[in-house]
C-alpha cells in the first residue's frame, strides 16, 4: 500500500466511525465513503474534473458538492439532479451562486461549461453583501428570512 | 524570532466573537507582539488563490476592539501556500475546517516544505457525537481532523478528555501518537464598571421574579435544553424559575414549539435571546444555580464562568464536566430529569446543603488567559527547538 493510500485509510476510518455513530443513533449519513474519499485533498479553487471522475456515478453529486462547496447537497438539490449525467450535474452546479462566489476553476476538463448568468449575478451580489455589518443585520432577522437569504446565495 | 503563520480567515468574516474566535483573539492579544515571535496573520483570498497577509498591528487592534470595519487590516501583500517555507510554524487555532482551504490539501504541502504544523483541537464532538452536528460540518471536520492526525507536529487540546479521545482514534487508525499538550482555556473576565447600568430591563424583570436556574449557551440539541424543560414541566414548576440564555441554534423547532406553548412561558420560564455580556453577567450573579445538562462539551466554559462569579453548578455527570468542575459542582445522572429535579428540590428545601454548595465555589481562581497564552507560547517554542 502506498503512503497516499495509507493516509486515505485514516480518513476512511474516521468517515466510517462517524457513519456508524450516526447509525447507532438512528440517523443516516447522506454521503457514501467513495464520495467523501474522492473529495479529500481538493484544492480551494482549481478543481480537477479528472479527479472527480474517480467518484462512482452514484457518488458523483455528493463528491462534487463536497469538492466545490464543502457541503452536502440538500434534499431538493438531490431531487433536482436525479437522473442527470455528470456533465449535466456540472452545469447545474456551475449555475449556483456559490460557484461564482468561490471563483472555482474546473481544470483538466475538455468540455465547455461556464458559470451561468444567474450564478454570476448572485455571486456578484454576494460579494457586496458579505460585509460583517450586513451579516450582523441579517443575523437579527427572523430565521425564515435568514434561511431565504442563505438559500439565495447557496 | 520564530515566524508563525496563523490563518484567521474565519475571524475576518465573523460577526460574533464568542467561543473559538474569542480564544484566538485572546491569544493574539497576548502573543501578537511577543518579541520571540514574528506573527503573520493571513486570510485566504479566492481571487488570488493565495493567502493575503494582514497588517499585524491592525489585526491585533481589531482583536481588542472587535470593530466591524476590517478592510484597513488587509494589505496588498500575498503569499501562496507553496511560499510558506521552512523554519516557520503554521498554527491553526481558528475554526479552520470551515475555511475554503481544506487541511487535507494544505497540510501535505506545508509538510513537504518542512513547515512545523501545530493544531489546536478544541473538541472532536463532530467525530464522536456526529448526531448533534450538521452533516456538512461533520464532513469538513473529518477532513480537518484526519489531516491533523497525519501531518501535525503537535496537537494542543484544552482537556484530558479530548486528548484521550484523540489517542483512541490514533490507535484505531494505526497513526503514531502525536505530541499532545493540554492547555486549559482562561476563565478570567474583565470586570466592567457600571455593568449593571447596561442590563436590559427585560433581564432585570426576569431576575426580580424570584429564584431561577440558569442555562447559558446556544440552544441546540447537544446542550439538552429539553431535559430542563421536562424537569420544569413535570417536577419543578412553581418551585423555581428557569432561564435559558443563548442564541437559537438549528434543529430545535420542536423544543421551541414546546417551550413557547407552555402557559408559564415568559412568566416562570424564559428564553433570553441576544443577551449582551452585561445581561449574561447579571443573570449569572443572581442565579440560584447554573444548570448544565449537555450530552457533550468541548470544555464547558459556562461552568468556569459560574465558578468565577461564585454561582453553584448542577451538571450532568460526564467526563468533561467532572474534569472541568471537579468537586465543586453537584452532578446528576445524564439525561435523568427525575434525578435533576430531586437535586434541585433538595437544594431548595435544605438551606444548609445549598450553602455548602455555595461554599465550594467561594474564592475560585480560574486559569487566566495569560496562563493560556503562556502555555501556547511554550508549545510553539517547543516544536522548533
Amino acid at each position: 500500500m502506498s503512503k497516499d493510500q495509507e493516509n486515505l485509510q485514516v480518513y476512511k476510518h474516521l468517515f466510517e466511525h462517524v457513519k456508524e455513530r450516526l447509525e447507532e443513533k438512528g440517523q443516516t449519513l447522506n454521503c457514501d465513503t467513495n464520495a467523501f474519499i474522492n473529495s479529500v485533498g481538493t484544492p480551494p479553487k482549481r478543481i480537477s474534473y479528472r479527479r472527480l471522475l474517480d467518484a462512482h456515478e452514484e457518488s458523483f453529486l455528493a463528491c462534487a458538492y463536497l469538492a466545490f462547496f464543502q457541503r452536502l447537497p440538500l434534499d431538493e438539490e438531490v431531487k433536482a439532479c436525479e437522473g442527470l449525467k455528470r456533465e449535466q450535474i456540472l452545469r447545474y452546479l456551475m449555475n449556483k451562486a456559490s460557484y461564482s462566489i468561490r471563483r472555482i476553476k474546473l481544470v483538466e476538463y475538455s468540455g465547455n461549461i461556464e458559470p451561468g448568468l444567474r450564478g454570476r449575478i448572485f455571486g456578484f451580489a454576494a460579494t457586496i453583501m458579505s460585509s460583517p455589518k450586513l451579516r450582523k443585520i441579517a443575523k437579527k432577522m427572523p430565521s425564515g428570512i435568514q434561511n431565504k437569504i442563505r438559500g439565495t446565495f447557496r | 524570532m520564530i515566524k508563525v503563520y496563523l490563518d484567521v480567515s474565519m475571524v475576518m468574516i465573523g460577526t460574533s466573537f464568542t467561543g473559538i474566535p474569542r480564544v484566538l483573539m485572546e491569544i493574539v492579544k497576548r502573543l501578537g507582539t511577543d518579541e520571540e515571535f514574528n506573527f503573520h496573520f493571513i486570510e485566504y483570498d479566492s481571487k488570488k488563490d493565495a493567502y493575503r497577509v494582514l497588517k499585524t498591528l491592525d489585526f491585533i487592534e481589531f482583536c481588542k476592539t472587535k470593530n466591524d470595519n476590517r478592510n484597513h487590516i488587509r494589505s496588498n501583500e500575498y503569499i501562496s501556500i507553496e511560499e510558506i517555507g521552512e523554519d516557520c510554524i503554521f498554527f491553526d487555532c481558528d475554526t479552520a475546517w470551515k475555511t475554503r482551504v481544506r487541511r487535507s490539501f494544505l497540510y501535505p504541502i506545508l509538510k513537504q516544505n518542512n513547515v512545523k504544523i501545530i493544531t489546536l483541537i478544541y473538541d472532536i464532538i463532530s467525530i464522536d457525537y456526529p448526531q448533534f452536528c450538521d452533516q456538512s460540518d461533520v464532513m469538513n471536520f473529518v477532513d480537518y481532523f484526519g489531516a491533523t492526525l497525519l501531518y501535525s507536529d503537535k496537537i494542543i487540546v484544552t482537556s484530558q478528555d479530548t486528548k484521550d479521545a484523540i489517542f483512541y482514534h490514533c490507535l484505531k487508525t494505526n497513526v503514531d501518537f502525536p505530541e499532545i499538550d493540554i492547555i486549559p482555556l482562561g476563565g478570567d473576565f474583565k470586570k466592567k464598571e457600571n455593568a449593571k447600568k447596561n442590563v436590559k430591563k427585560e433581564v432585570k424583570d426576569i431576575v426580580s421574579k424570584g429564584k431561577y436556574l440558569l442555562m447559558v449557551g446556544t440552544i441546540e440539541p447537544r446542550k439538552n435544553h429539553k431535559l430542563l424543560l421536562k424537569a420544569y414541566k413535570s417536577y419543578l414548576r412553581y418551585k423555581i424559575n428557569f432561564v435559558f440564555a443563548g442564541f437559537s441554534g438549528q434543529g430545535m423547532d420542536d423544543f421551541f414549539a414546546d417551550l413557547t406553548s407552555d402557559p408559564d412561558y415568559n412568566n416562570g420560564i424564559w428564553h433570553v435571546k441576544n443577551a449582551s455580556d452585561d445581561d449574561i453577567d447579571y443573570l449569572y450573579k443572581n442565579a440560584f444555580a447554573m444548570v448544565f445538562p449537555s450530552y457533550i462539551e468541548g470544555y464547558g466554559l459556562p461552568i468556569i464562568e459560574s465558578f468565577v462569579r461564585e454561582v453553584p453548578v448542577i451538571a450532568a455527570d460526564t467526563n468533561i464536566n467532572r474534569e472541568i468542575a471537579g468537586e465543586r459542582a453537584i452532578f446528576f445522572e445524564q439525561d435523568n430529569s427525575i434525578e435533576l429535579s430531586d437535586v434541585v428540590s433538595d437544594l431548595l428545601e435544605n438551606e444548609q446543603k445549598y450553602n455548602e454548595l455555595c461554599e465550594r465555589v467561594k474564592g475560585y481562581v480560574p486559569k487566566t488567559w495569560d496562563d493560556t497564552a503562556a502555555g501556547i507560547k511554550k508549545s510553539l517554542k517547543g516544536v522548533v527547538k
